[in-house]
């Protein structure tokens, strides 16, 4: 099935880009993903905990950039991924574009997607709810995080009760050594005004999460690890 | 896991026996006290081939965990003929023969585990209310017109025994 | 498939069961009746670390009515709840909904207050009690609160439940006199999962013109959801057909239904106008027919 996703980021196109090439900053607009450094031939792995209400899928796959032009501002990426636990599969070829507009940018996301396994009996609708959701989460924190110029975590999972779990400090972004279980992202919080059908469908959550984080990002080598520590 | 001792009483015997939390009632009837009549089909409460009798009532055997029914009395579709002559049939049992309410048989034990509280029902029931209380047992052989039938004829026969005698 | 490894707690008493969501919170998910999440865990899809059984604790089941005021604890089967002539009486649209619930398999085990704190949107209780105006009441080691249903409900599957707390009694107030109650829905089949569904109460005065009317939709939103629009178009009128249609299709305009392999967006938005609809006549019908409360004219 195809995906049309966008949302828009009051940042110019440059910084956008710029940051979105930060897989630390991405990962942390998106609580319950964890990215491993990319290998050799530019893989990055990465895992995906998402929950709803008492559902919580394990996601866990690889993203490989493709066809990535600065000039045009236009990435493509690869996700193979499946369930951690179960025989689903998700895969998706996922297409960005930025573009400029009102001294911001617009953020276009073309997704074609294949899904198996126990989630692919509950049908497109949910998976576009989903992703439509999702992506509007990511925005709004993606532009804090672009407009804070610092990591500025908020609250991993939990939905309502989220006010309770104290939020990570800027201390920690330098932490860099701990591998930790993500938090699981609590859809519920993040659903609140999207209609959903059937439960599961939450296949196409994780596979977004990867070609966000994954998107945009240059297949060059990075030294240091990031795994990214989402305590909260 | 933990295991835990349980006992469930099923057609007036008591089974006993350790086992995880997690082990479903309907696999307990059927491994640990091997009464394998009681059949499972979807293993998530739609179809009504596993159900049985929780303290008289009706209930989904596959969502319930055996620890739940720790000290509680079931009865299954074996417990029909208790008390009967050998060869003897309950009288929905009869009915199901008798009208042809069964062809593979499998979704019938839970149908009738769940058509016999209706056998008391005292008020007059349509075809649609039969129907109705029906459909929570899924049957992919008969097309339920049988069915229905068998319901109707032993409740004729356990209000008024004479007006359709057994042949 | 069979459900994966939990630790199992069968706590006693509500005060046991406190210290174990205290203790676990997160990690837990209480069992209530098991309908819902059974399912779930036999499908793998809930993979909880601890499993707090509710169902031997006594205290948390329960019908009585004080002041006038229908108090219904959570445990309390939804087969219990129907048969009880305390609720038929006084409280008809909580039986009519209930016919729709599953079936009696089902309804024999699950209960009251796991039905709406699982919070599926095509539920029929959830719904019920949105139109009744109930209030919620929530407990835990630290206190309880009372939460109305506009603050309950998230979206699919979601509460303002915290994780160390539980939903203990449901509150449903007394029905002015004058009242008419109707609930329906569509399913393919008899007791699947609603496409559309509506219930309503409608109050007149002795003119016959409503004074006040509930409109609460399922399978209509992520959430069950009040139509407070086409509620607003009905106070002060009387009500005939004509009206229930306007009003129904106003009710179905503020909501976007998703769509799926069961029924398109189109289809479920154009489902709920006519269910609306429906619930709004019989419910003005039996408000103003009928004896007294107008909810004398039966299932």
């Amino acid at each position: 099935m195809k995906l049309e996703n966008s949302f828009t980021v009051a940042a110019p196109i440059a910084e956008t880009w710029e940051t979105l090439l930060d897989i630390e900053r991405v990962a942390k607009c998106l609580p319950g993903a964890k990215i491993e450094p990319g290998d050799e031939d530019g893989v990055y792995r990465g895992a995906m905990k998402v929950k709803l209400g008492p559902m919580t899928v394990d996601y866990r796959g690889t993203a490989r950039l493709q066809d990535v032009d600065e000039d045009t501002h236009t990435a493509s990426i690869a996700v193979q991924a499946r369930e951690a636990k179960g025989q689903g599969t998700a895969a998706a070829v996922i297409r960005n574009q930025l573009e400029s507009e009102n001294g911001g940018t617009r953020v276009v996301a073309v997704t074609d997607l294949k899904i198996t396994g126990r989630q692919a009996q509950f049908g497109r609708g949910i998976m576009e709810d989903v992703a439509t959701t999702m992506m509007g989460e990511f925005a709004k924190r993606l532009e804090s995080e672009i407009g804070s110029g610092r990591a500025t975590p908020k609250p991993a999972s939990d939905g309502a009760a989220a006010a309770a779990a104290p939020t990570p400090d800027a201390g920690e972004t330098q932490d860099r050594g701990r591998q930790e279980e993500p938090e699981a992202l609590d859809l519920g919080n993040v659903l609140a005004s999207t209609p959903m059908v059937r439960y599961a469908g939450i296949a196409g959550v994780a596979l977004l999460v990867l070609l966000v984080l994954s998107a945009l990002r240059r297949g060059r080598k990075r030294q240091l690890t990031f795994n990214v520590n989402l305590n909260r | 896991m933990e295991r835990r001792r349980v006992e469930v009483e099923i057609n007036g015997e008591t089974y006993s026996a350790e086992v995880e939390p997690r082990l479903l009632l309907s696999d307990f009837i059927r491994h640990v006290a091997r009464l394998t009549g009681t059949h499972v089909g979807c293993e998530h409460g739609v179809c009504g081939a596993c159900t049985v009798q929780l303290d008289g009532d009706p209930v989904r055997s596959c969502l319930l965990f055996a620890v739940q029914a720790d000290g509680h009395s079931l009865r299954t579709v074996e417990g029909m003929t208790d008390g009967l002559e050998d060869g003897e049939l309950h009288p929905l049992q009869q009915a199901f023969h008798e009208k042809h309410g069964l062809q593979c048989g499998f979704c019938t034990p839970g149908f009738l585990m769940s058509i016999e509280p209706l056998l008391l029902e005292e008020r007059e029931m349509s075809d649609r209310e039969i129907r109705e209380a029906l459909a929570g047992n899924l049957c992919r052989c008969t097309g339920y017109q049988n069915i229905v039938e068998a319901v109707k004829l032993a409740r004729e026969r356990v209000r008024e025994p004479a007006a359709s005698p057994v042949d | 498939m069979k459900p994966p490894r939990f630790e199992y707690h069968d706590p006693r008493s509500i005060d046991e069961a406190f210290g174990l969501l205290a203790e676990h919170g997160d990690e837990a998910k209480a069992l209530a009746g098991g309908q819902s999440l059974v399912p779930l865990l036999n499908f793998r899809l809930a993979h909880p670390e601890h499993l707090i059984d509710l169902n031997r604790i006594g205290a948390l089941a329960g019908i009585r009515r004080e002041d006038g005021t229908l108090r219904i604890k959570a445990m309390t089967r939804q087969a219990t709840l129907e048969a009880s002539p305390l609720v038929r009486e006084h409280w008809p649209l909580i039986g009519d909904a209930l016919h729709f619930v599953a079936h009696a398999q089902i309804r024999n085990r699950g209960t009251v207050g796991g039905s709406v704190a699982h919070a599926d949107p095509a539920a029929e209780l959830p719904v019920v009690f949105m139109v009744l105006d109930a209030k919620f009441r929530v407990a835990s080691a630290r206190g309880e609160r009372t939460i109305e249903p506009p603050d309950f409900f998230v979206t699919h599957l979601t509460t303002t439940i915290e994780p160390d707390e539980m939903l203990v009694e449901i509150e449903v107030p007394p029905l002015a006199p004058r009242t008419g109650h109707a609930f329906t829905e569509f399913a393919r089949r008899h007791g699947d999962f609603a496409l559309g569904g509506a219930g309503a109460l409608i109050t007149v005065d002795e003119q016959g013109v409503c004074q006040r009317a509930a409109l609460g939709l399922l399978a209509a939103a992520p959430t069950p959801v009040r139509s407070g629009e086409a509620e607003n178009m009905l106070v002060g009128e009387r009500i005939d057909e004509a009206l229930a249609a306007k009003a129904g299709e106003r009710a179905a305009a503020g909501v976007q239904p998703t769509g799926d392999i069961h029924g398109s967006a189109e289809y479920r938005k154009r489902l709920i106008g006519v269910m609306a609809r429906r619930a709004i006549l019989a419910a003005a019908e039996r408000a103003t027919g009928g004896s007294a409360n107008g909810a004398a004219r039966g299932g």
